[in-house]
């Protein structure tokens, strides 16, 4: 659970133009994001990450503040903040034999189903009229969600609300 | 302490509802005074099916809740806490009432839609919110709904498996979108650290330990009152160590144990004050990351009325942990946006 390394940590500007920081390590959560050699968006990409990968955060840039100086295994570059998360990604699990599949195959197990299951509505039926009602509506939203909420207009309200993710 | 359960159990089984009652509100002296008058062979078969209870329901204490347990049981807790509530959600458009029928056509991508309107429009908006703050969490891969929630109490919640509403109630104190992604966040922090699963562990092991040690006396032929041939009846959908409650043949009285009687300690006692904490932490962690101003979270904290408040820490000591995870993230605070949420204001007209 310790996810985060160093108590209120003071930020400073540093010889090196980080802002700097007692090392801490995050994660990466954003498919095929770019490590950069040099803090601009331009720069050379020195290699792609995966969701999950830990790196060794050394502070955000000086001037390009959305740019943070990382170490991913043993390759030092610049990365998005918004392809920055404090938390790793959780195990998840199939059984409760405590044997875990990673979060990235959560999505093709099935178990992450997209709809009230059987249980939910066999629980809605025997409670009678008002929870069959109650169960209508949320498999109405769980549908308006995934309809509305897609990573594609998930990126476009980023952008329009100033977000970090918005700007890549 | 083990050897008073074990008795209680067995002097429960012969004599019925009083004592069941009484181990039901945790009076155990109760559950012994009122079954005294039980026999010798019940209550060394009491004893027998404690034995048998502890082999197969004390492992479920500490057990990992698998996602598709996580998913069926929150879906019938987020039912459950909707009907309590005696609210709709806050949605145009919700043509199909007949369950089965509406559950059949979700199976065909795009069949359920709700249409265009300012209603449903802030649910997206909410959808759209939420999911990009727990992209952030540590489960960024299960399935997250967000919803609105037609009721004046100020108050959000959430239930296992990805499950987030909000009131209209407390959509009408937030003044920017800021604030609103502390709630949620918040919310998904009470779902990405499991918090409401370690009291559904603690529901899930009472109702085995009454069906288990009830299936036992059941089996040795002993008369029992019917709140205990019921929970007997259940006992063979624990006895493999996992619980499908989607499975074909799951009685619907036993998931409706284990959803009202979470729902009912929900209600009574609310989370830990270590839980509350943590998701204030999640709070403005996610909040940090996805580039809004986390002092806006604090904002909105303060201006809620207490009564939507009872179950959480007082504010002064929430204020001073968030002050510190808010310093801690100072280098990832960048310029901290709180932007307008014009959808909001169909709930402030």
């Amino acid at each position: 659970m310790k996810r985060i390394v160093g108590w209120a940590t003071v930020a400073a500007l540093g010889t090196s133009g980080l802002a700097l920081g007692a090392d801490r390590q995050l994660f990466i959560k954003s498919k095929d994001t770019k490590l950069l050699k040099d803090p601009n968006l331009t720069a050379k990409v020195v290699t792609t990450l995966q969701p999950g990968t830990e790196v060794t955060w050394k502070g955000a840039d000086a001037k390009e503040k959305s740019l943070h100086k990382v170490v991913a295994g043993g390759k030092e570059g610049f990365v998005l903040q918004a392809n920055l998360t404090p938390n790793k990604p959780a195990d998840e699990f199939l059984k409760g034999d405590g044997k875990p599949i990673s979060a990235q195959a959560v999505a093709s197990s099935g178990a992450a189903t997209k709809a009230l299951t059987p249980a939910a509505i066999k629980y809605a039926d025997a409670k009678g009229p008002s929870a069959n009602e109650a169960a209508c509506e949320i498999i109405y939203l769980e549908e308006h969600n995934n309809n509305a909420a897609t990573p594609e207009a998930i990126a476009a309200h980023q952008k329009a609300a100033g977000l970090t993710g918005g700007g890549k | 302490m083990k050897k008073l359960a074990l008795f209680t159990a067995a002097f429960a089984l012969s004599t019925g509802c009083t004592t069941m009652n009484a181990i039901m509100r945790g009076d155990a002296q109760g559950a012994i005074r009122s079954g005294i008058q039980a026999g010798g062979e019940v209550a060394v078969s009491g004893v027998e099916g404690k034995k048998e209870s502890d082999r197969v329901c004390l492992p479920m204490q500490n057990q990992i809740i698998p996602l598709g347990e996580e998913r069926a049981i929150g879906g019938a807790i987020a039912v459950g806490l909707t009907e309590k509530n005696k609210a709709h959600f806050f949605i145009d458009g919700n043509t199909e009432k007949n369950l089965a029928a509406l559950a059949d056509a979700q199976k065909t991508p795009g069949k359920v839609k709700l249409p265009d309107s300012d209603r449903n429009n802030l649910n997206a908006y909410l959808g759209k919110v939420g999911r990009n703050l727990a992209s952030y969490s540590s489960r960024p891969e299960i399935v997250w709904t967000f919803g609105v929630l037609d009721s004046p109490t100020v108050n959000a919640f959430s239930a296992p498996g990805g499950y987030v509403f909000v009131t209209t109630g407390l959509l009408k104190l937030i003044d920017n979108e800021a604030q609103l992604a502390g709630v949620l966040g918040h919310e998904i922090g009470h779902i990405a650290g499991r918090h409401a699963l370690k009291s559904y562990s603690q529901v899930k092991y009472k109702q085995c330990d009454l069906a288990t040690v009830g299936g036992y006396m059941l089996n040795k032929g002993l008369d029992m009152a019917p709140e205990f041939r019921r929970a007997a009846a259940y006992a063979k959908y624990f006895s493999g160590g996992n619980l499908d409650l989607d499975s074909n043949d799951m009685a619907a009285g036993l998931i409706a144990s284990l959803a009202d009687g979470f729902i009912d300690d929900f209600i009574s006692k609310g989370l830990s004050a270590p839980d509350e904490f943590e998701a204030d932490k999640f709070a403005i962690e996610l909040s940090t990351f996805a580039g809004y101003d986390a002092g806006e979270y604090e904002k909105l904290l303060s201006k809620l009325p207490a009564s939507a408040d009872s179950h959480h820490p007082a504010m002064g000591e929430r204020s001073k942990k968030i002050a510190a995870v808010r310093a801690d993230l100072a280098p990832f605070a960048g310029k901290g946006v709180k932007p307008e949420a014009a959808e909001l204001k169909v709930v402030k007209k």
